[in-house]
This record gives structure tokens, sequence and C-alpha cells, in this order.
């Protein structure tokens, strides 16, 4: 069996570096929002309002200079760093020849993309 | 949130993206320390995830009354052995035989417990029960949009019989890892909200890494007793969906 350290250093540091990441973030969508809102007067009830954004709106939004576009860029970076924490995972175990660690962290990957996969789906079923 | 007029499903989508934040941040910290066992909560995880997809279906197909109670139920009466049993079970390695499942996957590990200032080694066993438990808290997740942590502790501290420090620290770990599954769905969907994200977040992230870095200096004991009355509550909560 490899040297499990590697493994979990390497996910200790992605999962850190994800959460520092998306605060950064979050402190810059809130700074550009109070630029926003002060250059647009203040906020209307659409901006007040917790209605949902699909992933795909959050690209219009950036190139509409819109902040919440910003804001949700966090919410991906925070997905992001645990997919990535697994990716990193089953590279370590794979480089470590650690089979069962590796088979794990692939099968794990596997069933996030049906996860992915279903939730596409139910989108297209609208 | 859905008290404050937030749309339930933006509640829930939006709670499970805050789960990830809250898991990432004690989990990578817990791991860090040597409490989290990544063995442990990435083969669990798989249970987890596959039951959580069982729950969506669960919840869209069949009317879940019934389950909340039982499963409230459930919750209620699982702490009791903990409280009755007098002794502290934490130096004790309490399932010496591995079966091949949990041998292969190498689940065993140690740390150093703050409170006792000594290094706790341990031994994971009966995966392939355990990996059923593990299911019902994927059920519970999918079924209720929540991280189902309570069962995870559970499922390790009584099925795998392992230190109720590592269960809980692997289950805030393993969390992370059901709420991505979930989180992908609900923001393809888009029932997450940014601004509501961005809102709760940096709260979140500050009270985990105030919390994993409290729970090592805790003793066992007091741990169990806390986690008891949330577990209760949770139990008060299942059943009075399902009345």
């Amino acid at each position: 069996m490899s040297n499990p350290g590697l493994a979990e250093r390497a996910v200790y540091n992605i999962l850190k570096l994800s959460v520092i990441a998306s605060l950064v973030v979050i402190a810059i969508g809130v700074v550009w929002m109070f630029y926003h809102l002060h250059i647009q007067g203040f906020p209307t009830d659409k901006w007040l309002t917790f209605n949902g954004t699909r992933i795909s709106d959050f690209v219009h939004m950036i190139s509409r200079m819109d902040p919440r576009g910003i804001l949700g860029l966090s919410a991906i970076i925070l997905i992001l760093g645990v997919v990535l924490a697994i990716v990193s995972v089953l590279i370590t175990s794979l480089r470590m020849r650690d089979n069962s660690l590796a088979i794990v962290s692939t099968i794990l990957l596997i069933l996030l993309l049906i996860s992915t996969s279903i939730g596409l789906v139910i989108k297209s079923r609208g | 949130m859905s008290y404050l007029g937030v749309p339930l499903r933006v509640a829930i989508g939006s709670g499970i993206i805050t789960t990830i934040a809250n898991s990432s941040t004690s989990g990578a910290g817990y791991l860090a320390r040597g409490l989290a066992n990544l063995r442990v909560g990435y083969s669990l995880a798989i249970a987890t995830i596959l039951g959580s997809i069982v729950g969506v279906i669960i919840n869209i197909n069949i009317p879940t009354k019934i389950l909340y109670i039982v499963f409230g139920v459930v919750l209620a009466i699982a702490p009791l052995p903990g409280i009755i049993s007098s002794k502290d079970q934490i130096f004790v390695v309490r399932h010496t035989n591995q079966d091949p499942i949990s041998m292969k996957l190498g689940l065993r590990g140690s740390y150093y417990d703050e409170n006792k200032k000594a290094r706790i080694e341990y031994v994971g066993s009966r995966y392939p029960l355990s990996f059923l438990s593990m299911m019902g808290a994927g059920i519970i997740s999918g079924l209720l949009g929540i991280g189902a942590g309570a069962f995870k502790v559970l499922s390790m501290d009584y099925v795998m019989g392992l230190p109720f420090k590592v269960s809980t620290a692997t289950s805030s770990f393993m969390i992370g890892l059901t709420a991505t599954s979930g989180g992908i769905q609900y923001l393809i969907l888009g029932y997450a909200d940014p601004l509501l994200v961005s809102l709760l977040v940096p709260g979140v992230i500050l009270g985990s890494y105030v919390s994993s870095r409290i729970l090592n200096k805790l003793a066992s004991k007091t741990l169990r007793y806390i986690f008891t009355v949330v577990v209760w509550l949770l139990a008060i909560e299942m059943i009075w969906r399902g009345l």
C-alpha cells in the first residue's frame, strides 16, 4: 500500500486553495456589486429576490458586467475544488500503484459524471 | 432560508453549495490534523452518492411521509447505546478482525488525541454493512437535501467501529462529496442563487474553521452528548415532517 499522506496532502492543498479562491471571488464580486449599484442607483426588486441562476447564465451575467456572475463563480470554484481533489487522489494513487484507492476515486468520478448527466437530462425535459 | 421567503428549491440548492464550503474548510483541516480518514471517506462516499441518487428518485415517485417517520424513529433510538455505555471507548480498538474488503481498502489509521494526550490507533471493519447503512444516509440526503452527517457518524461509529472523533471528522469531510453530487444538479437546474451563496459562504467557512480547531480538544463523551442532542432534534424534525 502507498503512503496515504501524499494523497491527503494533495486533497488538503486543493480544498484549501478552492476555499481561499472562492472567498477572494466573493470579495471581488461584493466590491463590484457595490460599485455597480453606486453607478446604477439602489437595488431594484429584481436584485433583492433570490430566484436562482442557471450555471449557463453566469457567463452571460459576466459579459453584461453583472456582479452576480462573479459571485456565482464562487460556487463553481467550490465544486471544482472537490472534483480536482478526487482527480489528484486518482493521479497520486496511480503513481504509487495503490489500486484500491485508484478504483475508489475512479468510481467517485464516474458517479459525479452520472449525477451531472441526470441534471442535464432533467433540464432538457424542462 | 425558506422562512425568509426564498423558494424552497433555491434554499436547498444554495444550502448544498454552502455545505461544500463547510466540508472543504473543516474537511481540509481534519485531513491536515490526521483526524479524517481519506480512504474511509472516499470508499463510503460511493454509497452515499448512490443513495442520494436513489433518494431523489424516491422523492419524485413515492410518498415520503412514512419514510420520514421510520428514519426519525431510527435516528432517535440510534445514539442510545453510546449514552448508556459508561465506558470511554476511545482507547479500545473495537473491531480487530477486518473483513477482506476493509483490509484491501486499507481502512485503518491513527491520530493524536489532544484531549487524552495520546496517539490512538484504529481499524475499520464490516465494510459491506457500513456501505448499506451509508446508502441509507445518502437516501436521506437526496430526500431532504441535507448533508445527513448524523447518519454517517452513526454508521462509522457503530457499524465500522471507528473512534467517535474520526467518525465525526470523516463525516464532515465526506459531506462535501455527496453535496457536490447534488450541487452540480442544482446549479445546472438553476436552483442555486449566487447572491445568497455569497452571503452565506463566508460565515459558514468561518464557523467550520473554528469548529475544526475545537473538535480534537473536546472529550469524546462531551462530543457524543452534543451529537446526541443534535440527532434528537433532527429526529423530532423528521417525525414532525412525517405526521
